[in-house]
């Protein structure tokens, strides 16, 4: 009986590790940056385009435009646009808030965390147009920049507005 | 060529009605949780005001409220009194109606208006554009100061510059405050749609 009983068990975890491992990957942790790792990211100068939304689990409209975010990442795997989901959580709240909320929705679009307190300063640094509302997105791309201090309403708005930025004459 | 400049003209008026400081703010008269209307105007005496664009649900706007009850505290009786403004639909966010307001105004026991702009009027007139937003008048509602309450909205042990504490300060010294505007990450502010 004991042996039916730990076989049922090994069973059981084969049973979920295959139904984890098939219909629910684990998304890895957003690492968490400073400014200076970001404006790093800002300052390649080179043909891609460089899309950067700034967000948070707490602002209800940067989680409705999520999915057209999550798409695009999906739809650019060419590299000729790259991606980067900026959580300004509070960095102690990664664990807690940030994963589940990525977990959940099995989003799987690059994600890293802004781990700093002084927006006074940080705001500037990033977009000095920024009045520091979220959701925000700024594109970069061939030295010029284009921001948007809004929500995006449908994955063809912000695949428009993309375009819009990045059709440059020259 | 009149179109041309017609269309300059109507775009800068747009960009106008965001108000600079040095610009004068209108007053208004807007609904209080105790279900009375309330403007600068009913404040004869004093030497100016902290009006903040601020709200029920915005975590941002939550980590500043102990901080605008200890504002008020300090600064009404010398004649700034803290004048809260809650811009949000409710429609959009039940969390802001005047329900909930007046919940906690109750609950957190403001000595200071916490008024709903009902219409979304008021907020587009001073161009505030998320939660918490501050603006700092002088009694004749010359516009002083524009932003941040202080410079660290996680940690107020760990706050270095009281920026807005500082601009009551040169105000009331009959200064210019420096700096005169700054910056804070907030909550938009949710239009009716």
């Amino acid at each position: 009986m004991d042996v039916l009983v730990g076989m049922g068990k090994y069973l059981f975890l084969i049973i979920s590790w295959t139904f984890f491992s098939t219909g629910f990957s684990q998304i890895q942790e957003p690492k968490s940056i400073v400014l200076d790792d970001l404006l790093t990211l800002m300052a390649k100068n080179d043909d891609t385009i460089r899309v950067f939304n700034f967000w948070a689990t707490w602002c209800a409209p940067c989680i409705k435009e999520w999915p057209y975010f999550q798409k695009l990442s999906e739809n650019s795997s060419d590299k000729k646009l790259k991606l980067w989901m900026i959580s300004l959580d509070d960095a102690r709240k990664l664990k807690s808030k940030v994963v589940p909320f990525l977990q959940k929705h099995q989003y799987t679009a690059s994600v890293l965390l802004l781990n700093e307190t002084r927006p006074n300063v940080f705001i500037d640094a990033i977009e000095p147009a920024w009045l520091g509302a979220i959701p925000a997105t700024l594109i970069i791309y061939k030295g010029k920049r284009c921001f948007a201090e809004k929500e995006f309403h449908s994955q063809a708005e912000l695949n428009d507005w993309i375009e819009n930025c990045t059709n440059f004459k020259n | 060529m009149i179109k041309v400049l017609f269309f300059l003209l109507l775009s800068s008026l747009t960009i106008s009605a965001q108000l600079k400081v040095g610009d004068i703010a209108s007053d208004f008269q807007l609904m209080n949780t105790d279900d009375k209307n309330v403007s600068l105007a009913d404040y004869p005496n004093a030497k100016g005001f902290i009006v903040v664009f601020t709200c029920n649900h915005c975590p941002y706007a939550k980590m500043y409220e102990d901080r605008l009850i200890d504002l008020h505290k300090k600064y009404a009786s010398k004649g700034y009194p803290v004048i809260a403004i809650n811009p949000n639909d409710p429609d959009v966010v039940p969390e802001d109606s005047p329900a909930e307001m007046k919940k906690r105004s109750k609950s957190k026991k403001f000595k200071f208006p916490y008024l709903f702009d009902a219409k979304q009027e008021v907020y587009v007139k001073y161009g505030a554009t998320k939660t918490p937003h501050v603006f700092l008048l002088d009694k004749n509602r010359m516009v002083k100061y524009i932003g941040a309450i202080d410079d660290n909205p996680r940690e107020e042990k760990q706050v270095k510059e009281k920026f807005l504490e500082n601009a009551v300060s040169s105000l009331d010294m009959g200064k210019d405050p420096d700096p005169s505007v700054t910056k804070a990450i907030g909550c938009s502010i949710k239009k009716k749609s």
